[in-house]
């Protein structure tokens, strides 16, 4: 249906186009590409269960691309985190070139953590007028990813236009024929996904991804409340933007107003797309979109209201190359989401959520990729197509539980939700179908994941074992710490955890506080990779580190510096906790995982590599994610030549 | 979306706390220039219903405290902010409501004292003793309350802080304390928290001991005093708890005019304000049926005790004033312990700090207006009058989902967070609260809920947070009946156990 509502639009833009001057290839259809290298990834894709599957003849694609192509498995990046593995992906390099080591990385000077992947660097000169900044300039957003990407090379190098749809790590759009940025992309709070919680009753704590606000019914069951968006970006006070929100009782449910917009809804039921317009001081607005989901109706409502999305039709920010295009997509498909990681994960881990509520989302996003995906090859006007999508890590991490017997949250997964990572494979090999048949003859496909997946059964508190064996000391007095390192004294602590694998030494020069002479590093990473190998879980006598990587001997290239001394990798059923991640450390060394968020993949790499599929033979031995880099360069020059 | 609730505050105030805290007894030219001419005397009685309190009276009876209460002011129309100690003394403590000295309060759905630690008095919200020692005052603290000792701000201000248990040896400590210091040219502050009438009924095998040594003629005269229906069964278990809580508030009647007396000897009771009240009241299945049919305590038992529910039995407390220069009184203006702090500063001359909009009023004035008149007993005490409509709110419930209360108008409105329910009461006609009215008949239902709505608005968005709670505190809190299931460590705030096992003084 978009692609005649597709063919109308560039009917109409070529008539008007007409008018003022004649332009080349408005008279037929595009110019199409006679073959084309497609990449097609899926997050997150095991080869273990994906074997398993077109074993049982679940993924019938999939098996026909093996049989009458090629699969194997393929190494991940180390750490084996989608953003360090993409970036490997998109540049043919390891970490210590391309420069992402985690999801976070450190401030050294103050132990802070911070979003890896892009920076927003604020404008830095205003002028203040009548208690209102005015910006002088509109600031910078930067993809921290060093290195050139395949798609920018084969544009410079070949002259192969390159379509790249919501590969992770590619915030800000690289300036090439066609762009939608993928993980990176914020909301229109600048955070990677927050999510407004109304309740009426008290919630116990939830984390820092949502914003929880109490409202109370009146006697006829009204709720006034309002929609906080961003601060005002001319208000010194950096008061936020709001706009009005009232709940009120509705005979199946509630009725909810989110400025000029009304909705119906019953329990459980998701909102179409609502466009709010939060009204900066003076004539602008800055929109954004948001879902709403009534959790639960009267007596005591709850209400979801999705992360607020940068409006595709007018961009706060530019998150597609060139910049009309993500208006173009609405146009051809609807609106959609636009953040980086578009499943918001963490309200169906703090069960805010349902989880069927939370695989509608899924499904409605599945959707929308799958209609870019697709509108993207119909087009043909590339030749070069590369395209994630990345709901199979999403389902996995948060329904792994229903795959793992030994889960402690297997027994509580609701029957008819125990199989949704075999649902969502499936539905990776119907999107392979699909997009097989929109392949021509000299079309050269190739499929991957950038890693697979583990269970998620034990949380580690890693910076509690270092508190254990005297290599982080806390302040006199305090028998833990909260985030960013709270209670610690650094002038005693030699070592410390921050992201999901990297272990640092307080380097006297390097971090803030450091203690740790550059004479005494070597002895001290081998003490601790040793103390870390033999550490033993005291409930099953199991190792809970496989292997510890020396990050000087991990990595080599300029960005190694920001590199973590150690990596560790855990084995499979145990991984960092989420304290562990931010530099919290609560009284337990261990824990059992009780969230949602069951599957994980942060350990030891060599445990969970990913897939590689191909429509032909490679014609070298592919080991690792960042040789992709090379085989899909060979096939875009063969197109060439 | 509702501002946070303690953005009002200013540091600047802190940091004036700061700057003259010890200064003006070094040296007289530093003394600041608001400073006080009385001394103030607070005697807290925990757990003391109004009703109760007031039994030698009742039954034509008098005691050592009788004389005593014919010379007070006596505030009979006093609503507590809250149902148990550390919301309702913060309070006091504070001039504000737990919505906004965050004192007491639980960041859970369902809030369960045994099992999870309460947060503290904001650590911006300034104390009565921080005030009053910032105006050259001498402040002491004798309590009995294991919670004063477990930082939660009840201690900010205090010179001195004694832990003593018994009304005996607070008393003791306090004359001592006055002693010592009987020479000083500066006024004092002396704060004695009594405990002696909160937990003696728990224990039922003593309880019952007590009650059986008791002659028969004092037996009856107690259980004609026990709310409805706890002594419908003379030998009900409720009945024999009642029995000897009565018989404890009776005992520390005669503490406190011992006390006064002690005072009195001294010369202390000419120059200084007295004041004496009660955190909080106590249930003895007064709603039982009520409680019972909600089924929300998370302890499973319902209708006894206090933390569970903002029914006056627990709301209504005695507020009695000994000022040197007014005489007895009987003041029916409805006030709260949230005009405690605005009154005394009103009576000591001394300004409340500027930065903070306080909720409370001074009832000074009322005081003062009032004809003298001494209180005498009636049942009429226990209503509340029509004709005055400003607003007194509670809120804090230690076990089960939060619920708020607004009194105004002669009027109740209690309202349950859990699923919006409303009761409303109609306090000139049915003081105890045996039948809930109609919203829809009481004219100003609108507007208690308008107001209760605005009160609801207080509450900030921040984390109420526990303090930091040693081993030794946790033990001493669970020898008076909090924090039963509090691991005393490893995990603490986390559940240990699944409430069913719960015992507590087992279902009474």
């Amino acid at each position: 249906m978009f692609q005649l509502r597709d063919l109308r639009r560039r009917a109409a833009l070529c008539a008007a186009a007409l008018g003022v001057v004649a332009l080349v290839g408005c008279g037929g259809e595009p110019e199409a590409v006679d073959s084309r290298v497609v990449v097609l990834g899926f997050d997150g894709m095991d080869p273990v269960l994906a074997r398993r599957w077109m074993d049982e003849g679940k993924m019938p694609h999939f098996s026909r691309l093996a049989a009458e192509g090629h699969f194997q498995e393929l190494g991940t990046s180390n750490p084996p985190q989608s953003p360090v593995a993409w970036s490997s992906f998109a540049t043919g390099k390891g970490p210590g070139e391309h420069g992402i080591f985690d999801f976070l990385r450190r401030n050294p000077e103050t132990y802070t953590p911070n979003f890896s992947i892009s920076e927003n660097i604020p404008p830095d000169r205003f002028i203040k007028l009548f208690g209102l900044q005015v910006p002088l300039g509109s600031g910078e957003v930067i993809n921290r990813r060093q290195g050139e990407a395949f798609w920018v090379k084969a544009e410079r190098d070949e002259g192969a236009r390159a379509s790249v749809l919501r590969i992770p790590v590619t915030y800000p759009p690289d300036d090439i024929h066609r762009m939608l940025s993928g993980m990176g992309v914020p909301d229109l709070l600048g955070t990677q996904g927050t999510y407004t919680y109304y309740t009426t009753t008290r919630l116990g704590d939830a984390g820092s991804s949502t914003r929880t606000v109490r409202v109370r019914p009146d006697r006829q069951g009204r709720i006034e409340s309002d929609f906080e968006g961003p601060p005002d970006p001319l208000l010194e006070s950096g008061e936020p933007m709001r706009v009005p929100l009232v709940i009120e009782p509705a005979e199946a449910g509630a009725r909810v107003r989110l400025g000029d917009d009304e909705v119906a809804l019953e329990p459980g039921e998701w909102s179409d797309w609502i466009r709010v317009a939060f009204d900066v001081t003076g004539p602008v607005s800055v929109t954004g979109t948001v879902r709403l989901l009534l959790v639960q109706g009267y007596p005591s409502p709850r209400l979801y209201v999705s992360p607020i999305q940068i409006d595709p039709e007018n961009p706060a920010v530019e998150i597609a190359s060139p910049s009309g295009y993500a208006a173009e997509l609405v146009e051809d498909i609807g609106l959609f989401h636009t953040i980086g990681m578009p499943e918001e994960t963490w309200s169906l881990n703090e069960e805010h959520i349902s989880d069927a509520a939370w695989l509608e989302m899924e499904k409605t996003i599945l959707a929308e990729r799958e209609a870019m995906w697709y509108e993207t090859l119909d087009k043909n006007d590339s030749e070069l197509v590369v395209g994630a999508f990345v709901q199979t890590d999403r389902v996995t991490h948060m329904f792994y539980r229903g795959l793992d017997e030994q889960h402690p949250r297997h027994e509580d997964t609701a029957p008819e939700h125990r199989d949704e990572v075999e649902w969502i494979y499936r539905e990776a090999d119907r999107i392979l179908g699909e997009t097989m048949d929109r392949l021509g003859p000299d079309d050269r496909l190739i499929v991957i994941s950038d890693h697979g997946f583990a269970p998620f059964r034990k949380a580690v508190h890693l910076n509690r074992w270092l508190v254990d064996n005297g290599y982080l000391v806390l302040e006199d007095g305090a028998t833990e710490s909260d985030v960013v390192f709270s209670n610690v004294d650094w002038s005693r602590s030699r070592a410390y955890a921050l992201g999901l694998n990297g272990l640092f030494l307080n380097l006297a020069g390097r971090e803030g506080q450091g203690i740790v002479a550059a004479d005494e590093v070597a002895a001290l990473k081998a003490e601790l990779s040793a103390g870390l190998a033999e550490w033993a879980d005291s409930q099953t006598g199991e190792p809970v580190v496989r292997r510890v990587f020396d990050g000087e001997e991990a990595y080599r290239g300029p960005e190694r510096g920001d590199a973590p001394d150690l990596v560790v990798g855990y084995h499979r059923g145990y991984r960092a906790s989420w304290q562990t991640t931010l530099g919290a450390i609560p009284k337990p060394l261990m824990e059992p995982n009780r969230q949602k968020w069951s599957g994980d993949h942060c350990i030891d790499p060599a445990l969970v590599p990913g897939v590689l599929f191909s429509n032909f033979t490679p014609e070298v031995a592919i080991s690792g994610i960042r040789d992709v880099w090379q085989l899909t360069r060979r096939q875009i020059r063969e197109d060439e030549s | 979306m509702r501002t946070k609730g303690l953005v009002f505050l200013s540091l600047g105030f802190m940091l004036s706390l700061v700057a003259c805290g010890d200064s003006p007894r070094n040296a007289d030219s530093a003394r600041p220039s608001e400073h006080a001419e009385q001394n103030l005397i607070m005697i807290a009685v925990d757990t003391v219903r109004w009703d109760t309190w007031w039994i030698p009276e009742r039954t034509n009876s008098e005691d050592a405290f009788s004389g005593w209460a014919l010379e007070s002011q006596v505030l009979s129309r006093t609503v507590s902010a809250a149902p148990w100690t550390v919301p309702s003394v913060s309070t006091v403590l504070t001039g504000l409501y737990p919505s906004q000295h965050g004192g007491g309060l639980f960041d859970q759905p369902v809030a369960n004292l045994d099992k999870h630690i309460p947060s503290a008095i904001s650590g911006a919200v300034p104390t009565l003793a921080e005030i009053l020692s910032s105006v050259g005052m001498r402040t002491a603290a004798v309590s009995a309350h294991p919670w004063f000792d477990a930082d939660y701000g009840f201690e900010r201000g205090f010179d001195e802080l004694l832990l003593r248990s018994g009304a005996g040896k607070v008393t003791q400590s306090g004359l001592e304390w006055l002693d010592a210091h009987a020479g000083d040219q500066y006024p004092y502050f002396l704060y004695l928290h009594y405990m002696d009438a909160h937990d003696q009924h728990l224990d039922l095998t003593a309880s019952r001991a007590a009650v059986e040594r008791m002659d028969a003629a004092e037996r009856e005269r107690l259980t004609a005093t026990a709310p409805e229906p706890a002594c419908e069964d003379p030998e009900a278990v409720m009945c024999i708890r009642y029995l000897r809580y009565a018989q404890a508030t009776l005992s520390l009647r005669e503490s406190i005019a011992h006390l006064l007396e002690e005072l009195n000897a001294r010369g202390a009771l000419e120059d200084s304000v007295v004041v004496l009240y009660s955190d909080h009241g106590e249930a003895f299945h007064d709603h039982h049926e009520r409680a019972e049919a909600r089924a929300v305590d998370p302890r499973g038992f319902y209708g006894f005790g206090h933390g569970q529910s903002l029914y006056q039995e627990q709301l209504h407390v005695p507020l009695m004033i000994w000022h040197p220069e007014i005489g007895g009184k009987d003041v029916a203006t409805p006030v709260s312990l949230v005009d405690v702090m605005p009154s005394i500063l009103d009576w000591m001359g001394i300004s409340l700090p500027e930065q903070i909009d306080y909720p409370g009023q001074s009832f000074a004035g009322a005081v003062e207006r009032q004809e003298p008149r001494a209180f005498a007993w009636s049942a009429q005490s226990l209503r509340f009058p029509r004709s005055e409509d400003r607003e007194l709110f509670a809120s804090g419930i230690a076990y089960g989902p939060e619920q708020m209360a607004v009194i105004s108008g002669g009027y109740k409105l209690i309202w349950h967070e859990s699923d919006n329910a409303r009761e409303f009461y109609d306090l000139s006609e049915d003081p105890r609260e045996r039948n809930p009215v109609d919203g829809d008949t009481v004219a100003a239902a609108d507007r208690l809920d308008a107001a209760l709505g605005e009160y609801f608005d207080w509450f900030g968005s921040q984390d109420y947070l526990p303090p930091e709670m040693s081993e030794d505190v946790v033990e001493r809190l669970k020898g008076v009946g909090y924090l039963q299931g509090v691991e005393s460590s490893g995990e603490r705030g986390e559940s240990v156990s699944n409430g069913e096992e719960d015992e507590e003084a087992g279902e009474p």
